[in-house]
């Protein structure tokens, strides 16, 4: 029983090592079965099986005749050898899905090419006009810099009776803001005042 | 009459010494044919009256001699501690362009020191007194709820919180965010500015970009033309054209038009950020004029420079008058006998 078993195990062995063999061999192969001579002398490198037909041999309808089932051709074709495959990959021209195109702005149009145009009025021109008579922007605040409190009391004071009526929530909101600003400012003028 | 006009008046008479004259760079020499001595009369600077002169050459070249060559300027405001710079004056019918004569140039308007504090200074003003930011974030008591208090403060073993839009929260609110139209509105003083002008205009003219021509009649409207004139006489890519009046010839402003990066301007509407980025910067000689008076007496006015206040109401914005409704409501009461 046992040696009948060794006599299979080793037989199997036997079998597995010449099978391992032969694809090595096979694998190796003979260089002349890749490459092919070409008539100037050059070797090509083929990455394909070419049908090659023995020179010597006889031209029988088997040697001769081409299979009607082989289809001519590359026969990896479709295939593209992945030299690099771990690490940051090239993106080889891919698109960026998750970003816009690109699109350089125009730093010549009109609104950038006459940039500050007539800001030294008041200087160059007749003395009738002031840059800050050009300004544009909302009513309230053009030519006045101020902290938001004082933004929000002059908004009140230009806009205050059309947001009443109109948008009287934006009203309460900025009504409401003013007085915690205010609040927030005694609270530290008091505390200066205590010194 | 005030000491300035005073001075003014005596200083228009005495005309500026005759001085070194300094050789321009190579590039103002571009498309100069004639020696100075068969075509350019130079005229003793006493003997000129008014700014234009002609002098007919003596048949030495024809090109030259059909429009008048301009030999001197009479300086306002003349100064002793330096001499008068110089520059060609070029015309603008062809593509290389003639030499008319030469120009003095201020010292004090085309020859002061390169502070670039000064001109960084202009720029930041240029860019920030118009700016308006519009961020903004809504506070804590501006969001949607978070009035009541999530969990009980005790008992539960977990952190104390009165409110689920504090900014520790996530969809909380953010402390200290951006509020709404902001204005950075600032006025930088006015000699500050001139001084911002000058030290643009001399930079421009150490640095050889600036250029100043008799008029802008170019011979054809095709923008083509244009550019390669500025192609020729190596003026860049970028030109900045600035005449003394705002209604310009129409050749000129059809070609400045289908050219990206080419100019048209006003003198009044000149400024520090425009010639930073343009390359060169081209000058009718009215402009000239016009500029330089105006620069000199900015730095001459013994005026004391006035704060910026901005005196502006709701009511300078209406469009409409305000209606008088007294009379209405006059008419509305209850009528009393």
């Amino acid at each position: 029983m046992f040696k009948s078993w060794l006599l299979r195990v080793a037989t199997s062995e036997f079998h597995a090592s010449s099978v391992i063999a032969n694809n090595v061999i096979k694998c190796m192969g003979s260089p002349a079965s890749y490459s092919s001579k070409a008539q100037d002398g050059k070797v090509d490198l083929v990455t394909y099986k070419k049908d090659v037909r023995p020179e010597g041999a006889e031209k029988t309808f088997d040697a001769y005749t081409q299979s009607p089932f082989k289809v001519p051709g590359p026969r990896r074709y479709g295939y593209t050898m992945k030299y690099k495959t771990d690490g940051l990959l090239p993106r080889d021209g891919k698109p960026v899905r998750s970003l816009p195109p690109y699109r350089p702005p125009n730093r010549w149009d009109a609104k950038h090419a006459l940039f500050g145009q007539n800001d030294y009025i008041d200087i160059l021109g007749d003395g009738d006009v002031h840059p800050a008579d050009l300004l544009t922007g909302p009513r309230w605040l053009i030519a006045f810099k101020g902290n938001e409190r004082d933004r929000l009391i002059r908004k009140m004071e230009w806009e205050g009776p059309r947001l009443r009526l109109m948008y009287p929530s934006e009203y309460n909101r900025m009504q409401k803001r003013i007085r915690y600003l205010t609040k927030l400012y005694n609270h530290k003028r008091k505390a200066r005042w205590a010194d | 009459m005030s000491l300035s006009t005073i001075l003014r008046n005596v200083c228009c008479k005495i005309t500026m010494q005759p001085q070194i004259i300094i050789r321009p760079k190579c590039r103002m020499f571009q498309g100069f044919q004639a020696p100075i001595s068969s075509s350019l009369k130079f005229h003793h600077r006493h003997e000129s009256s008014n700014s234009f002169e002609a002098s007919s050459s003596e048949g030495g070249n024809s090109e030259t001699s059909q429009k008048p060559v301009m030999t001197s300027r009479t300086l306002h405001f003349p100064v002793k501690h330096t001499y008068p710079r110089l520059a060609w004056l070029e015309s603008m019918d062809s593509l290389e362009g003639k030499k008319l004569g030469m120009l003095d140039l201020h010292p004090d308007v085309f020859a002061v020191y390169p502070r670039i504090d000064v001109l960084h200074q202009n720029i930041h003003w240029q860019k920030m007194y118009r700016h308006i930011d519009y961020n903004f974030e809504k506070s804590r008591a501006e969001l949607r709820g978070g009035g009541r208090k999530p969990w009980p403060q005790k008992g539960l073993g977990k952190a104390r919180h009165g409110s689920i839009r504090s900014p520790l929260w996530i969809r909380g609110a953010k402390a200290h965010g951006p509020r709404g139209p902001k204005s950075y509105f600032h006025m930088l003083p006015r000699s500050v500015r001139g001084l911002g002008l000058r030290t643009a205009l001399s930079c421009k003219y150490a640095q050889n970009d600036l250029v100043v021509v008799d008029s802008f009649d170019i011979p054809s409207a095709d923008p083509e033309f244009l550019a390669e004139m500025a192609d020729v006489r190596f003026w860049g890519y970028s030109v900045l054209f600035v005449d003394d009046t705002d209604v310009m010839p129409d050749n000129i402003a059809v070609s400045v038009h289908g050219n990206e990066g080419f100019s048209l301007m006003p003198s009044y509407g000149l400024n520090v950020y425009s010639m930073l980025k343009h390359e060169t910067l081209v000058l009718t000689v009215a402009a000239l004029e016009k500029i330089e008076r105006k620069l000199l007496e900015e730095m001459h006015s013994t005026e004391k420079e006035q704060k910026f206040v901005n005196t502006l109401r709701p009511e300078d914005f209406h469009t409409r008058p305000k209606k008088d409704e007294r009379m209405y409501r006059k008419w509305s009461q209850p009528l009393y006998f």
